[in-house]
């Protein structure tokens, strides 16, 4: 009986799970490299001032894929109340102090823990392409075997 | 025939996806927040009129989107969809922030015959409204009490923020 031959499939499943993971780790690496990195700054200042916090708050107000701001859990109300308060601030020309930059830390972990899930999911969907290549390769080699 | 149906159906999906992009998809405020509705007997220029003070709110459920410039009004009418409304208050909310609550405060003074059907719609009347010269609701059936919003602006959080901090800067 003659083997039917799968590369097609195996080579289709690697490239989408590898686009997956690119695109995945392109969003999350540009989070882990250049925002994260920047809104650190931003909190800690060489001179303190209240302006960068607003800078700060205003690149953390737009959320990271994987830590949008749509649902919340019990943990993640703190997050929704800090949202809430940090806009009404900036909103009514508020300055934001020193003692409220635990809340906008509270922003950047959300931040960080997204970036680290997305960077997470780009390995899974890498090690499921590689695991696909594999397969490619082995099932190309047994069909050119069975051909010679 | 078939070449004009597919044409026709992507000319339509394109109208569809451009009014979907133009009209957005913000949610709007569904329910009125906590509403409480104060009557009272006053004398304004030495006539007996009533004031009525109503205190809500209306709460922006969208993570981004802010709603400017919220018109509309608050109504009662007794229960039953095809009641007629005993009265309407317009209202104007400048600002709802994302997950913030917009207040509606108003208050607005009424002669007799204009403000009855409420009192008895609330289950009083002129008699007993002159003697406890207060009439107070604070849980107040959906049926009874609703509202309409008739014109908004929406704009994203960010956009709006960053403006505010440009004209402080300025």
């Amino acid at each position: 009986m003659k083997k039917i031959n799968d590369s097609r499939i195996y080579l289709a499943g690697a490239i989408t799970t590898l686009v997956v993971s690119l695109v995945f780790g392109a969003v999350s690496f540009y989070s882990i490299l250049f925002v994260e990195p920047k809104v650190e700054r931003l909190l800690r200042p060489a001179e303190s001032a209240g302006a960068h916090y607003k800078q700060a708050y205003i690149i953390l107000r737009e959320p990271q894929l994987f830590a949008g701001y749509s649902n919340f859990d019990a943990e993640g109300m703190s997050v929704k109340n800090s949202l809430a308060f940090f806009d009404k601030q900036i909103y009514s020309g508020e300055e934001i102090d020193d003692s409220r930059v635990a809340y906008l830390d509270l922003l950047l972990d959300r931040r960080k823990k997204g970036s680290g899930l997305g960077r997470n999911t780009m390995v899974f969907f890498m090690m499921l392409s590689l695991l696909f290549w594999g397969l490619f390769i082995q099932e190309r080699m047994s069909a050119a075997k069975q051909s010679s | 025939m078939k070449n004009g149906m597919i044409i026709s159906l992507k000319a339509s999906a394109v109208v569809l996806a451009v009014c979907l992009a133009a009209t957005g998809c913000a949610k709007l405020p569904e329910k009125l927040v906590s509403p409480m509705l104060k009557i009272e007997p006053a004398l304004v220029d030495n006539r007996e009129m009533y004031r009525l003070t109503l205190n809500t709110g209306l709460q922006n459920e969208n993570n981004s989107t802010a709603l400017l410039d919220v018109k509309g009004s608050v109504y009662f009418k007794a229960a039953g969809s095809k009641s007629p409304r005993v009265m309407t208050l317009p209202f104007v909310v400048p600002v709802i922030l994302p997950f913030d609550t917009g207040l509606i405060d108003i208050e607005k003074t009424f002669a007799e015959n204009e403000i009855m059907p409420l009192v008895k719609l609330l289950g009083s009347d002129r008699e007993k409204l002159q003697s406890e010269k207060l009439l107070e609701r604070t849980f107040m059936d959906d049926s009874t009490i609703g509202f309409e919003i008739n014109g908004y602006a929406k704009k994203d959080i960010i956009d709006l923020l960053k403006e505010r901090l440009n004209e402080k800067n300025q």
